[in-house]
């Protein structure tokens, strides 16, 4: 092979992305060319240089406040996107009439429906929700954001516009309730304040103090919490609060998706000293679950982490 | 209300679990489908789970937080209007993964176009041009000390599709032949781009680590 051809294995093998009989001949070669060699090892020299000198990935505010403008753009697409189905209704009512009609008794319906469900009167035998009510002036305190013009135009004497009105709800119940705990578990998953997720775990773990079983639902949610959440104090309360119940499967898949996964290396540890607590309780485990902790030690770079997990497989052997 | 007792499932691979926990609630066709129907959320949730992966691209491309999130915003608008389209013939990331290094290719010309809009502009623009560079200046400063400031000068000076590779391989250790899919091109392309990337660093970096 050519020197060229040499070169390009050099650089596909710092990569690690050369097969073990292509390193082979190179390694031959190498051995032969000591100008090449040196090469060689300038690359690899190169490589950790620029690893060991980088700045540290997107921050988590970085992150966030990238989510928080790309909401709003989403808000706006979606409101160009009504305006065509609106279109596109208006057109096909013209061209269907029967199914124009059906969909209009379907509003109708809809809209008695809702009247009787959302009415004044619906509210007091036991609705779930209540507007908040400011007790000055005895009125939901509607907040009016993202006014849009349609028609400016005041020459007429008329102007059109579109805005979003949010009217704050206050509810109050039991935590067991399947209501209650759906909006903490969407609460937890889809608000973008980390402070309120972090208050929906704490109320999920007053909640579950001296429970060992878990509803499923909030089991799940915790889970995808503890896995995907970008806040590390709520992933953390979120394992808190899932050492709690009884170890099982999913449980114990998510620690070992933290121990592998998580970029918190204090979260890693705390993964690590679940293990060892439950452990601890005299549970058992099977040879598939050490076999994932040998192979984390393999992978892990930080060297207290791997002398801790070392420590574990070897507490699991005893 | 009724509690539900768990009984522990048989274990498998350390792969199975992670694609397992990570999936635990839907799978990303599952999400497709619903956001396709019109559901905002499962939308959200489809895509925040690749989105720091984008970010961190666009970041380590752009070095500049600001220009990072026009292209993060810009990729998702894209996938959020091409969905309908997307008819998963491959996989979900794979597709965004595509889109994010497009807009990354096509975001410096068309940075470059606007600014000379702005400099042809007779209005007040002279001072809007040096704050629009000025800001993308303030920004690289913040990259941390010197060393790193001079790997991501470096960086700098390679051409796009160089920095693109290089960023994709070195940084997000994603292997040479899923750069190609991405920038769809043959995966011999990508290799002559990362060592041409590779060099011009060296050059660049010598007299750092030597």
């Amino acid at each position: 092979m050519k020197k060229e051809v040499y070169k390009e294995l050099m650089q596909l093998s710092v990569y690690g992305e050369l097969n073990s009989e292509d390193q082979v001949k190179l390694d031959v070669y190498l051995k032969k060319h000591p100008d090449l060699n040196k090469e060689y090892q300038g690359l690899k020299e190169l490589k950790s240089f620029i690893s060991q000198n980088t700045s540290s990935k997107t921050s988590d505010s970085l992150l966030s406040d990238a989510r928080s403008q790309l909401r709003q753009a989403l808000r706006k697409e979606r409101n160009k996107k009504s305006i065509v189905y609106q279109i596109i209704a208006v057109a096909v009512e013209f061209i269907q009439p029967k199914i124009a009609f059906g969909g209009a008794l379907i509003l109708l319906v809809g809209m008695v429906i809702g009247y009787y469900s959302f009415s004044p009167m619906a509210s007091e035998h036991g609705l779930l929700f209540q507007p908040a009510i400011n007790s000055s002036d005895a009125r939901p305190q509607t907040s009016i954001s993202n006014v849009r013009f349609i028609d400016s135009d005041a020459s007429d004497g008329e102007v059109e516009f579109e805005f979003d009105a949010v009217a704050p709800m206050h509810i109050k119940g039991k935590i067991d309730d399947p209501e209650i705990q759906k909006l903490l578990t969407h609460a937890l998953l889809n608000e973008s304040n980390a402070g309120v997720r972090l208050s929906t775990v704490n109320a999920i773990r007053h909640h579950s103090e001296n429970k060992k079983i878990i509803d499923p639902l909030i089991k799940s949610t915790l889970i995808k919490s503890l896995t995907s959440d970008s806040n590390p104090g709520v992933r953390r309360e979120a394992l808190r609060v899932l050492q709690q119940y009884d170890f099982d499967a999913d449980i114990r898949d998510a620690l070992l998706f933290v121990i592998s996964k998580d970029n918190n290396a204090g979260l890693r540890v705390a993964a690590i000293n679940a293990f060892e607590m439950i452990k601890m309780d005299g549970t058992k485990f099977d040879v598939a679950t050490i076999n994932a902790l040998k192979q984390q030690i393999e992978k892990e770079q930080n060297n207290y982490i791997r002398n801790r997990a070392v420590n574990l497989v070897k507490e699991i052997y005893q | 209300m009724e509690k539900v007792a768990i009984t522990p499932q048989p274990f498998y691979s350390i792969e199975s679990l992670i694609d397992k926990c990570s999936h635990m609630a839907q799978t990303d066709t599952e999400l497709i489908e619903q956001s396709k129907a019109g559901n905002f959320s499962a939308f959200e949730q489809l895509i925040f789970r690749y989105d720091k992966d984008v970010l961190n691209i666009a970041s380590r491309y752009t070095r500049c937080a600001e220009d990072a999130k026009d292209i993060y915003q810009e990729t998702f608008i894209r996938v959020f209007k091409g969905l309908s389209k997307f008819q998963q013939q491959s996989e979900f990331s794979t597709w965004l993964f595509r889109i994010a290094t497009n807009v990354c290719l096509t975001y410096r010309e068309k940075k470059k176009r606007n600014l000379h809009l702005l400099l042809d502009d007779d209005n007040d623009d002279e001072t809007t041009a040096v704050v629009a560079v000025s800001d993308s200046e303030t920004d690289s400063q913040t990259f941390g000390n010197e060393i790193s400031y001079r790997i991501e000068n470096a960086l700098q000076n390679l051409s796009p599709k160089q920095r693109l590779v290089f960023t994709l391989r070195h940084y997000q250790d994603y292997k040479l032949k899923d750069i190609a899919v991405m920038m769809n091109c043959a995966e011999g392309t990508v290799k002559k781009y990362l060592f041409e990337a590779t060099q011009k660093m060296r050059i660049h970096l010598q007299d750092l680590y030597g």
